[in-house]
């Protein structure tokens, strides 16, 4: 240690000096108080021994001084370190009560009594040593409280920032949480509401002091109750989300209301779950229009069902006037325009080389007299049964119609003259036959075919006419084809006349 | 009786057992006695009691470090008689002070003697 001593009596200083160096110890001796204090406040000691008794500055006014700099504040000393404490010994002669008190009250840590005992010195310097150790570590103790202390403040300062912070934010989400124009409310792990905004009670009917705390289930009829609540509730807890959910409610003055639910955890800034939000919009009136449109849907369903009907029958009623149209009233044959409709066609699909189209002309024989002397109904009758016949007697894909009064005509698709006359024949053989109730009754007929004295459609009953014609001539009750060469005789004699 | 002239074992106490240092101090003393001896004189004849103390005092001290227990009685004496205020004795208390000093440098003188090389 470095140890100043201050004596003015050499012989005392000369043996302290020897004493303490001989303990290894640095000295610096001043001569007296006034040196002691000067050479102080040069440079601190830890340790000084001073004499009592000095000219000018004695032992106890250094003492005081020295703990008077130690009090003062470290800007004033010559250290920017705070001062170091500084063990003052006072040697001195007096041995009385008060001279010891009075020391010890100027400053003094301990006094020892001159002549020096070396021994007693190297122990008192022991304490010394062990009393300035401790003194270090207070100081270096204090340094790091007082380090401590700021960084404390620091964190003090921080965590009141991060507070305020917090209570900003917390004070945004309320508001915002608040005022939303969804009814919202967040609950906890156990399913009890810890927030319940302003629309969450105008749609619920529940105001917040009747909601906050308990289990949301409890409060909005129509939720799903008891255990699947909470299943509902620790999956939300465990990250899933629900969107979309539809329920009803209904409020304490008994109206319903119909809610879309999307429910999904909340999260601190860790990515923690903190909570769970639940948002509802109500869709009363959405749904009330859906029902309504699905009720109309369901009427223009039944109307258009009920019309689709009155086509069906309509259409049919359609088919069966064109029908009607297309066949005569009295036999139910097809009429005259029928007939040149099918014949048109059948010429048509004649153009197939091989393929000829044949025309039968059936006329009733003497029917002017039947009607005469039987009457007109007994001349239909007999119209009525002539058709009959002659529509069962053709082949299938023949054609039977009623040209005009008493003639008949028959369509033969594919048919060369023999087989026509074939037809033809069997006709009148059937009508022939068959048992009249008034008088027997036959049919001339007469038979064409197309092909190249016979082009036209036209041309094709007028030649069927004709063998009619000649059939009629010829006596009746026959079937006769056309002649194409007496035509053309008839033509070259009319051509010559 | 007043002590011894030289009380030898304190001395060498004192020294912490160092005749090096012995002799040293013995030397220190006897250079310095002429002019504390001046101090206790120019005091005496100035009547100034608090110097006389003062010096009476802090010869005392050294006296009693070195094992000069008479020059260290002598010294009490005249440190009493100043103390006092009147100061009536310091005149013949500092001639007999001066010869305890004498005898007390006589005796270092010898230890300085015997110890010399």
């Amino acid at each position: 240690m470095r140890v100043l001593i201050a004596d003015d009596d050499r012989v005392s200083a000369m043996v302290l000096r020897r004493a303490l160096e001989k303990l290894g110890h640095q000295v610096v001796a001043a001569q007296d108080g006034a040196a002691a204090w000067d050479a102080f406040q040069a440079s601190p000691y830890r340790v000084v021994i001073t004499d009592w008794m000095m000219p000018k500055v004695d032992g106890p006014s250094l003492c005081a001084r020295i703990r008077e700099r130690e009090k003062a504040p470290a800007s004033t000393s010559t250290d920017e370190e705070p001062t170091p404490y500084t063990y003052v010994i006072l040697l001195t002669s007096k041995t009385s009560r008060d001279d010891w008190l009075e020391g010890l009250a100027a400053g003094a840590d301990d006094l020892m009594v001159k002549p020096l005992d070396a021994a007693k010195l190297a122990a008192r310097l022991h304490v010394v040593q062990r009393v300035l150790r401790m003194e270090e570590e207070l100081q270096a103790r204090s340094a790091e409280l007082e380090e401590m202390g700021a960084e404390l403040a620091q964190r003090n300062e921080e965590l009141e920032l991060n507070y305020n912070i917090a209570m900003g934010a917390r004070s945004q989400f309320e508001g915002l949480f608040g005022g939303l124009p969804v009814a919202c409310f967040t609950f906890d792990e156990q399913g009890r509401i810890q927030r319940w905004n302003q629309e969450a009670e105008r749609i619920t009917g529940y105001p917040e002091g009747l909601v906050i705390g308990r289990h949301f289930w409890e409060v909005l009829r129509g939720w799903h109750q008891g255990e699947s609540a909470m299943d509902y509730v620790k999956r939300v807890f465990a990250g899933e989300r629900w969107d979309g959910v539809e329920w009803s409610h209904t409020t304490p003055l008994g109206q319903s209301v119909h809610l879309l639910t999307n429910t999904f955890p909340l999260r601190d800034g860790h990515g923690r779950i903190i909570g769970a939000i639940n948002a509802s919009i109500d869709i009363t009136e959405r749904k009330r229009l859906s029902q309504e449109l699905d009720q109309q849907l369901a009427q223009v369903r039944q109307l258009n069902d009920a019309l689709s009907a009155k086509g069906a029958e309509l259409e049919d009623r359609n088919a069966m006037l064109r029908e009607r149209a297309r066949r005569d009233g009295l036999t139910n044959l097809l009429n005259h325009r029928s007939f040149h409709d099918v014949l048109e066609a059948s010429f048509a699909a004649a153009r197939t080389p091989g393929c000829p189209v044949a025309v039968a002309m059936v006329d009733v024989d003497h029917f002017k007299q039947f009607n005469d002397s039987h009457g007109h109904p007994a001349g239909d009758e007999v119209l009525r049964t002539v058709a009959s016949i002659l529509a069962s007697s053709v082949r299938a894909p023949d054609t039977a119609a009623r040209y005009g009064g008493e003639e008949f005509a028959v369509v033969m698709p594919g048919t060369d003259l023999p087989g026509a006359l074939a037809v033809a024949e069997r006709v009148r053989a059937s009508i022939e036959r068959h048992p009249w109730p008034l008088r027997p009754v036959t049919v001339s007929i007469g038979v064409a075919t197309s092909g190249d004295d016979v082009r036209t459609p036209s041309g094709l009953v007028d030649a069927a006419d004709r063998a009619l014609y000649s059939a009629k001539a010829a006596g009746r009750n026959q079937v006769l084809a056309f002649d194409a060469s007496r035509v053309r005789e008839c033509r070259r004699a009319s051509r010559a006349a | 009786m007043e002590g011894l002239t030289l009380n030898r074992e304190r001395l060498r106490q004192s020294a912490g057992d160092d005749p090096e240092l012995e002799r040293e101090l013995g030397a220190e003393f006897a250079n310095a006695l002429p002019a504390l001896m001046e101090r206790f004189a120019s005091a005496g004849r100035e009547g100034a009691l608090d110097r006389l103390r003062s010096a009476a005092h802090c010869l005392k001290g050294s006296s009693r470090t070195l094992g000069l227990e008479r020059v260290a009685a002598a010294c009490e004496r005249i440190e009493a008689d100043a103390a006092t205020g009147a100061g009536d004795n310091s005149a013949a208390l500092i001639v007999e002070l001066r010869a305890r000093c004498e005898e007390a440098a006589a005796a270092l003188q010898a230890i300085v003697m015997e110890r010399a090389p």
